[in-house]
């Protein structure tokens, strides 16, 4: 968003005049010692009244990883993995020293307001709850002014354009809280979907919409402005023009809630699950538009819906081609175009002046520009900005500038800052006109810490965002489906592909291959494409009903710790063989299989996943009465629970036991042979719905109403008993 | 690349009905008469054309029509799409009459799809392919769809890339969009 022009000054916009000239009645007059952070977090609205501080308006509501300041002059860099702030001085120059502020948890996002910069801590000092700290532009630099506890994993902030008012998601929580900005108290905590992510707030103020990490519907607040603000769920369906016929699709990665200044559309950029274009075995990038309803109307999707049977108009040569090769771009019936626009959405921000959307996308290191005007903007790319630097020779992730994680534009919008969270780095990407391109000026970087002293950990940390590197991915990271260590909330399809040797495709003539698909129709668009068969499939070609065996994705973090076995089947003996195995089921091709460059990236990634990922915070309340009774229950001699998921070990003994009767495969899922899955570690799994290996319970509560026998004994449980078990299970 | 051209009056054939519109059978879309290769300008100099005006200055009725006439179309003013790609605008032109909007591309195209949005009156033409070879004189693509309030469309077309050697493969180009929220007082359209 554009600086409006400033509240009390009316000096030119530029950052000099700005200090100068407003300094003695702007940011510095808030106290440097108000509510400092020596102390510790006191329950909501403990804090002082902070006096309102003047200066000129935030140059965007919405938070993100990196926040340019309204005064023009700095950066921030919210530096989750070093547990800082970083103050990058502008105007931008790649030898600058950045400053760094030591924080009292990781951070998520920063917001920079007049006077004020905003940052959402997710974990306080090990203590389970979240916060909003509040720091005062000082002359001395930023002091903190005021610390709001919020629920445990606040990450994404915004703020309304009186800045009177702040909103706060809480991912793993699931909660989203409303701050007064004035009185620094906090109005409302509500209950919201699976993993609340960003936020955009209307220019009204009165509304704001929320993303999610996991589902495709999104979260409406409305009553910012009043004190009893209310949410609720209005359903967005991902990527209707890449959708199977007749299906709507789930989403993942919903980072990042963009409106436009008018406040006629919001913008979602996320993955859809299962939709289809060329090779997407994994789906495709959506930018999903909401159309905010006025007056009282509801909201709608702009964007309209495929449908199969529709005029088409082809000549001869087109016939040629569709014939001769199946495979080629063009053929199949959805359109190929922007299909790989961009991979993990992990930021974005509009560029008004161009009418253009900016997308950070983590897994290809690329800064994306989208047409902001087309009803899924993830069809009109106007230019990638390749950030990457350099790429390592063995493995093909960035050295310089991977990940790419958060951005903000600078005043005039010739340019984006982007951080880069894998290599600790900020770079200043030029930003061109209408349609032009710069042509590969590499981007000035500056980098926020000095180098890793831990090699393989950083090339880890590197490889578990990537998503360009042949021999782990065909598209798609570990954080991917495994966002943060956590899970996408997806059943994956596991089929058996065999290629049919009597075609002219390229598959001919390969070994049989196994594949992750996002959707049964996925499955059915690449045995067309491919020529490709399979016996895990049920159904006519342009009509498969089922395809493949369901593979929850599971949750990582905190869960890698044992020796093995890995894998629903326990089929891996350790960690580093189930990466091996799972790097062929996430890529289409079996070209690159288990030799020394997969061996040599498990191990990398192994260290990563056990001591890089971070566990989601947990509450340090002591349990409930009902919590206990849970306890009782999951570890009496009846029940059985912890006969299986034993509590010194995740709870898992690891053993791979079926569980019988099995019942038939939920829709879209052929039934397998192997009825034996690994028990399962227990631990956050109060957050990680669904449930099972082929996601057929939506809640704990729901598994432990209808297991009966089936696994340990539940049927001699009464409600309340029943209640008390999940109750317990929420604790793990 | 070739040079756009500006067509000469045109003419709806109505039995031109969206099945024989993949027929190779006429070597022209059905909104142009036979006048239009007389335009033999020189291959390099930009012909002159009219300047289209931005769609957002006309009132487009709510009301649905029936698709226009022939000479509805030959009368029709050139409309600049709300946005519109620099190669997009180079090479296509787009006309309105009433709620319905024409789009001219000076392309080789192998193929258009509707992805989205009503198909009622909805036609589509590409360049039948010429015998012995891959690429029209003067290739076309030409679509007419409605603009109706809350019901979006989307068209892709498809061009012809690769030649002799390499062989030839269709590649999706432009993407037609037109959205018209039912809040919205006018429609937009993209293309891209
Ligand atoms: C397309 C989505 C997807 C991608 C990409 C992906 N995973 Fe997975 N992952 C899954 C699914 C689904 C499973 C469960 C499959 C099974 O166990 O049969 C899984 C299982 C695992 C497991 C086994 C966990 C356990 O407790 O048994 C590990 C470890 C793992 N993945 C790590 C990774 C890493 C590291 C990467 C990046 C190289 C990665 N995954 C990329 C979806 C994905
Ligand atoms: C015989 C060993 C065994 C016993 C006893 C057992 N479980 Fe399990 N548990 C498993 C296995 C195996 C799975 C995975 C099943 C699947 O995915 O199809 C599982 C899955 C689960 C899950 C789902 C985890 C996830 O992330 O999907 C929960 C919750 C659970 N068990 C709770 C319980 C409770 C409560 C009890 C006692 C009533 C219990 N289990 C008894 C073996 C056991």
């Amino acid at each position: 968003m554009r600086f409006g022009s400033t509240q009390f000054c009316s000096l030119a916009l530029f950052a000099s005049a700005l200090l100068t000239g407003c300094s003695d009645r702007g940011g510095g007059e808030a106290p440097t010692s108000a509510q400092s952070g020596a102390q510790a977090p006191g329950p909501a609205g403990s804090a002082a009244t902070a006096e309102q501080p003047r200066g000129p308006k935030a140059p965007s509501l919405s938070g993100a990883s990196l926040a340019r300041a309204a005064e023009d002059d700095a950066l921030y860099v919210a530096d989750e993995d070093h547990r800082a702030l970083r103050v990058v001085p502008l105007p931008f120059q790649r030898d600058a020293e950045p400053k760094t502020i030591a924080l009292p948890g990781r951070p998520a996002q920063v917001l920079a307001a007049s006077g004020r910069v905003f940052v959402t801590v997710r974990e306080i000092d090990e203590s389970g709850a979240g916060a909003l700290l509040v720091h005062a532009r000082t002359p001395s630099g930023l002091a903190e002014q005021a610390r709001v506890a919020l629920p445990g994993d606040a990450w994404g902030i915004a703020i309304t354009p009186d800045e009177r008012r702040a909103i706060v998601t809480s991912a793993w929580t699931a909660k989203l809280s409303v701050i007064d900005l004035e009185k620094l108290t906090v109005i409302a905590t509500l209950d919201v979907g699976r993993e609340p992510r960003g936020i955009a707030v209307m220019p009204s103020g009165d509304r704001a919409y929320v993303s999610h990490l996991v589902g495709s519907g999104v979260t409406r607040v409305d009553g910012l402005a009043g004190e009893a603000p209310t949410a609720s769920s209005v359903a967005l369906p991902a990527a209707p023009l890449r959708s199977p016929a007749g299906v709507e699709l789930s989403a993942s990665l919903g980072y990042a809630a963009v409106a436009n200044a008018a406040g006629d559309r919001v913008y979602f950029p996320r993955h859809a699950l299962g939709a289809l274009g060329g090779d997407a075995w994994w789906g495709t990038p959506a930018v999903d538009v909401l159309l905010p309803g006025r007056e009282g109307q509801p909201d709608r999707a702009l964007s309209g819906r495929f449908k199969p049977a529709m005029p088409k108009t082809r000549n001869a040569l087109f016939e040629q081609v569709e014939k001769g090769r199946p495979w080629s771009p063009g053929v199949m019936p959805h359109s190929e175009l922007g299909a790989d626009a961009f991979v993990q959405p992990r930021a974005a921000v509009l560029r008004p002046s161009e009418e253009t959307l900016l997308v950070a996308s983590e897994g290809t290191d690329e800064l994306v520009e989208l047409d902001a005007q087309l009803s899924d903007p993830s069809f009109g790319v106007i230019r990638r900005h390749k950030i990457t630097i350099h790429r390592e020779t063995y493995y093909d992730v960035a050295t310089r500038c991977g990940a790419p994680s958060g951005i903000a534009l600078s005043s005039d919008e010739a340019a984006a800052y982007v951080h880069c969270r894998s290599t600790d780095e900020v770079v200043m990407v030029s930003l061109a006109r209408g349609d032009g391109q710069y042509h590969s000026v590499p981007p000035p970087a500056l980098k926020l810490v000095a180098g890793e002293a831990d090699e393989s950990m950083s090339l880890g940390r590197r490889l578990y965002y990537n998503a360009t590197d042949g021999v782990m991915s065909g598209k798609l990271a570990c954080a991917g489906c495994h966002p943060e260590g956590r899970e996408d909330g997806h059943v994956w399809h596991e089929v058996r592909f065999a290629p049919d040797d009597q075609s002219d495709s390229f598959m001919s003539g390969r070994e049989p291959f196994v594949n992750f698909v996002g959707h049964e129709a996925q499955a059915d668009a690449l045995m067309q494409r491919w020529k490709v068969k399979s016996e895990e499939v049920r159904g006519e070609p342009g009509r498969v009903s089922a395809a493949g065996h369901p593979r929850q994705t599971p949750m990582l973090v905190a869960r890698v710790a044992a020796q093995g076995p890995y894998g629903w089947h326990g089929e891996s003996k350790d960690l580093p063989a189930r990466l091996v195995a799972g790097f062929t089921l996430h890529r289409w091709s079996s070209d690159w299989n288990a030799d020394s460059l997969a061996v040599a990236r498990a191990g990398h990634l192994v260290k990563f996943l056990r001591e890089g990922l971070v566990a989601p915070p947990r509450a340090k309340a002591e349990p409930s009465a009902e919590a206990l009774r849970g306890k009782a229950i999951f570890e009496s001699k009846e029940a059985m629970c912890s006969s299986c998921h034993v509590a010194a070990t995740g709870y898992t003994d690891r053993s791979v036991v079926p569980l019988l009767p099995a019942p038939p495969p939920p829709r879209g899922f052929v039934r397998e042979s192997n009825e034996a899955f690994k028990t399962p570690s227990l631990l956050f799994v109060g957050g990680s719905p669904p449930y099972f290996h082929d996601g057929r319970y939506a809640t704990l509560l729901e598994l432990v109403e209808k297991n009966a026998d089936r696994m340990g004994r539940t049927s001699h449980l009464s409600a309340e008993d029943k209640k008390a078990l999940v109750a317990y299970l929420e604790t793990l | 690349m070739r040079l756009a051209h500006a067509f000469a009056p045109m003419s709806l054939f109505a039995a031109a009905s969206l099945a024989m519109l993949g027929n190779a059978a006429s070597s022209s879309p059905p909104s142009l008469t036979a006048s239009a290769s007389a335009s033999a300008a020189p291959k390099r100099r930009a012909p002159e054309r009219p300047r289209p005006s931005p769609l957002a200055n006309h009132t487009i009725p709510r009301e649905e029509s029936e698709p226009p006439k022939p000479e509805e179309w030959r009368n029709a003013p050139m409309v600049a799409p709300t946005r519109a790609s620099s190669s997009a605008s180079r090479r296509c032109r787009a006309y309105l009459v009433r709620e319905w909007l024409k789009l001219n591309c000076d392309l080789s195209a192998a193929a258009i799809r509707q992805l989205a949005g009503p198909h009622q009156g909805v036609l589509l033409w590409v360049t039948p392919t010429p015998e012995g070879g891959f690429f029209a004189d003067k290739p076309m693509a030409q679509i007419i769809a409605p603009m109706r309030p809350g019901s979006p469309s989307v068209f892709q077309i498809y061009e012809i890339s690769g030649g002799e050697y390499e062989g030839v493969w269709a590649e999706p180009s432009y993407l037609l969009d037109i959205q018209w929220p039912e809040a919205e007082p006018q429609p937009k359209v993209v293309l891209r």
